[in-house]
């Protein structure tokens, strides 16, 4: 599949344009710059249950991409195919130029990942969890004992860090593993719902963090479902909905069409349906 | 009422599934549970019928024992990481809108529905039919039993209710390790100890028992009080059961009061049984590393890294590992399991060196078989070796850390650590113990070699039959045992047979010229053991890392199934 032109449909009907070089070399990909993420025809079944269902998707290096969708939809299915952890059937999946199925060291060496629910080593306190997977990462232990501590700065986990994880709220946990997503400089970031139960005053620090990573051409695939937070965030988004990619558009053409993200969200997942239910003992 | 039905059936739900991952394992249970029943009732019967013409002395002394063990047993159900009594959510139960007497039903069908609902009608059923010399008297244990099982009933829930909170907590579970061990190591040294003494001295723990502060206990607790009650019906003397079934229901009166009390704290917020109780804090000194438990670990670490030049992947899993063995109590457990056994088995043979009566018949064949029973008994963690990964392991997978570095770093730990803990202790044994010099160098040599076939073995089945070892579940949970279910029990001794196959003969290769007179032998087999077992594991790791690859995935999927 290298060197095949892959063609993303929007569904919307509008041109995103059109084609792009799967290796980033050529091709007319509308922002011009070479693909972070390429997908291209994506199935993940559980049993009759079709999750994810032929999507094909590029993502531009340096973007901060957004990818939204209803409960259920596939959002989570599709990153943990991306980042290597469930098994999927696809053409092709490139990740930071590297092909996860010939080349998973690198594609995991080159990405950060923080899952909806994840999971720790919580028996390690933040700080040496932090060093676990800097060393893990091939990091110097003094580039590793550096960039942990800033970290934890960041993250305002300093007072908790000599704490077991196990001991951590929600919140802590997820600034954890933000943080052990960013340790190694990653070139794509996979972050699924990494603000929930984070407070405000980390949340602002971390976004300042992520816009910084994004002008330094690292590419975040994000995926939430707070729209205003992604609104604000995100250059590009791609809605999901029963499996299938049905939106993929800058958000400037989103802006300049008059329409907020939630109604083209709403437009797409509501399946018509918007009207709200009655429930019969609420007079 | 509808209320109490909703909590009956859900309590029942939570039963049959606690632990439980398919049907099939529901169904083993339940073989299990009817299978222990029908033995429970042939034994019974068999009593019956040889203590029908026994002494009273007899009966009379089985009676309070029985109570003792089934006492001691219950009482310690709560302590232990089994979960027996704790499926239902009590603090989410108190959010709703239900009564006060909807809650005690909800504590008194806690306490009866599962395991506990089975084997208590059970043995109360049996006592009569053990102890029931005449109808009279069996309807007697009868009523005396269901009076202390009452007790024992409540007394279960009010450590629930009033220890709960500490229950959950996993410092109680280290602090529950250590004091287990010790107890453990204490109970079984002075057993060893009064039975080796009483070979001398017949009567010495005659007299321990006697001894005033052991009398009250025995006498005037509950089972020594059913044991009174059931001595004087038993003989004849109706009247004299009245004080000690008198002091029994006082008893029993006076722990339904505290329950009560208990309760309406626990009703009005006052008492909670969630876990708040923080794990202690990783002391780090300034510039330093934080503890990974202790300068020995580390020195030890230390040494392996540096001697096998590992990469700083490997290094970090070694060091993971380290500090998880220090800290999460189901990996100590699993690991102090298999080293307090040969520890209590060196107090056994040091205290019968006393008198000369076991350890002559022994001699010079125990070290081996110390050495082969520490060897073999590592072989539960060996092989599954991202058994205590748990939902973790997508950090270690997620990382780009080589497979067979990955392996590698496994295999380091569980010969460097376990392995060589234990030749630590065979090593302490020789010397305790007096063995002859050449055949502890053998035996050391042949622990090696087996250390090495089992960790082969291990990196094999981990790839092939990966199942979580522990489940903590959040902040509030106590660290749970997970068995991996019948699969697992099916492949562990399948490993097991395999695993003596190819170790055995490996070890004895080594061991055995000894006993023939010829030391020398052993010797020059070493080197051929040794170059087979590190083909072995040399072939085991490459094997196992690039199934790790291809399995992965599923791995992952094993191992972050939830369990309930």
């Amino acid at each position: 599949m290298n060197g095949e032109p892959v063609v993303i449909n929007d569904h919307t009907g509008d041109a995103l344009g059109d084609s792009y070089d799967a290796n980033g070399q050529t091709g007319a990909y509308r922002l011009k710059k070479p693909p972070a993420v390429v997908i291209d025809g994506l199935t993940k079944r559980f049993d009759d249950f079709t999750a994810v269902d032929n999507i094909s998707l590029a993502v531009p290096e340096g973007e901060f991409f957004g990818f939204l969708g209803p409960n259920g939809a596939g959002k989570s299915t599709t990153i943990k195919v991306l980042v290597g952890l469930i098994t999927a059937s696809y053409k092709n999946i490139r990740i930071a130029g590297c092909d996860l199925r010939s080349e998973p060291l690198k594609v995991k060496a080159n990405i950060g990942v923080m899952l909806e629910e994840p999971h720790l080593y919580d028996r390690l306190t933040s700080r040496e969890y932090l060093q676990f997977i800097g060393r893990m990462y091939g990091l110097a232990p003094g580039e590793t004992d550096l960039r942990t501590e800033e970290l934890l700065a960041l993250m305002d986990l300093e007072d908790a860090a000599n704490k077991m994880i196990i001991d951590y709220s929600t919140g802590m946990r997820k600034k954890t593993v933000l943080a052990a997503a960013m340790i190694h400089n990653p070139k794509v970031l996979f972050l699924d719902e990494p603000f929930g139960g984070i407070d405000p005053i980390a949340s602002r620090k971390i976004k300042d963090v992520m816009n910084r990573l994004v002008r330094h051409k690292v590419t975040i695939f994000f995926s939430s479902h707070v729209m205003e937070l992604v609104e604000k965030l995100c250059t590009s988004v791609a809605i999901i909905h029963h499996g299938q990619i049905h939106f993929h558009a800058p958000m400037s053409e989103i802006r300049a069409s008059g329409r907020t993200l939630e109604d083209v969200f709403v437009e797409i997942a509501g399946d018509g349906h918007m009207e709200t239910e009655e429930l019969s003992w609420i007079n | 009422m509808d209320q109490l039905k909703a909590i009956l059936r859900i309590k029942l739900k939570l039963a049959f599934r606690m632990g439980a991952k398919n049907t099939s394992e529901i169904i083993f249970r339940i073989i299990l549970v009817v299978f222990f029943a029908i033995l429970l009732l042939s034994l019974s019967t068999a009593l019956g019928f040889f203590f029908r013409n026994a002494e009273p002395d007899i009966r009379g002394h089985i009676f309070p024992a029985a109570h003792w063990i089934m006492c001691f047993i219950w009482l310690v159900i709560p302590f232990s990481p089994l979960g027996l009594n704790q499926s239902l959510h009590f603090e989410g139960l108190a959010l709703l809108p239900i009564p006060r007497r909807t809650f005690v039903g909800a504590l008194v069908i806690n306490s009866l529905v599962g395991l506990n609902g089975v084997f208590i009608p059970l043995i109360i059923v049996l006592i009569p039919i053990v102890f029931g010399r005449t109808p009279i008297i069996g309807l007697a244990a009868f009523i005396i039993s269901v009076i202390f099982w009452i007790g024992l009933l409540i007394t279960g829930q009010l450590i629930l209710l009033a220890f709960g909170r500490i229950l959950a907590s996993r410092r109680f579970a280290d602090i529950a390790i250590v004091v287990g061990a010790i107890a453990g190591f204490l109970i079984y040294t002075s057993r060893i100890f009064l039975y080796s003494e009483t070979i001398e001295n017949p009567d010495l723990a005659q007299k321990i028992v006697s001894l005033k502060p052991f009398a009250v206990i025995f006498d005037f607790f509950p089972p020594g009080l059913a044991g009174w009650a059931f001595n004087s019906v038993d003989r004849g003397d109706f009247t004299g059961a009245i004080l000690p079934l008198g002091l029994l229901v006082i008893q029993l009166v006076l722990l339904a009061i505290l329950a009560g009390k208990l309760i309406e704290k626990f009703f009005v917020g006052e008492l909670t049984l969630g876990s708040a109780v923080k794990s202690r804090e990783i002391v780090t000194k300034e510039g330093r590393e934080p503890s990974s438990g202790s300068s020995f670990a580390r020195g030890l670490l230390g040494i392996i890294t540096s001697t096998l030049g590992l990469c700083p992947g490997s290094i970090a899993i070694v060091a993971k590992e380290l500090r998880y063995l220090f800290r999460e109590p189901i990996y100590k457990v699993r690991f102090l399991n298999s080293v307090m056994m040969i520890v209590y088995l060196i107090a056994l043979f040091l205290f019968l060196g006393r008198n000369k009566s076991g350890f002559a018949t022994f001699g010079n064949y125990i070290l081996p078989l110390f050495a082969y029973l520490s060897v073999v008994g590592e072989l539960r963690l060996a092989v599954n070796k991202f058994g205590m990964d748990g939902q973790a392991i997508e950090c270690l997978l997620l990382s780009p850390v080589s497979r067979t570095k990955l392996m590698l770093a496994k295999t380091v730990f569980g010969i460097g650590v376990f392995q060589g803990i234990n030749i630590l202790i065979i090593i302490l044994a020789a010397v305790l113990l007096k063995m002859n010099f050449a055949l502890a160098v053998l035996c050391v040599l042949a622990m090696a070699v087996g250390a090495l076939v089992v960790e082969a073995w291990g990196n094999i089945l981990s790839v092939y039959f990966p199942y979580k070892m522990a489940t903590t579940s959040g902040r509030r949970g106590q660290a749970q045992f997970e068995t991996g279910g019948c699969t697992f029990q099916f492949i562990y001794l399948l490993a097991t047979f395999v695993t003596n196959a190819f170790a055995l003969p490996m070890m004895a290769l080594i061991v055995v010229p000894f006993f023939f007179g010829n030391a020398l032998i052993g010797f020059i087999l070493a080197p051929v053991s040794f170059l087979l077992a590190i083909w072995m594991i040399k072939y085991s790791m490459t094997f196992a890392a690039q199934k790790l690859v291809e399995r992965e995935k599923k791995i992952i999927e094993l191992l972050s199934r939830q369990t309930q």
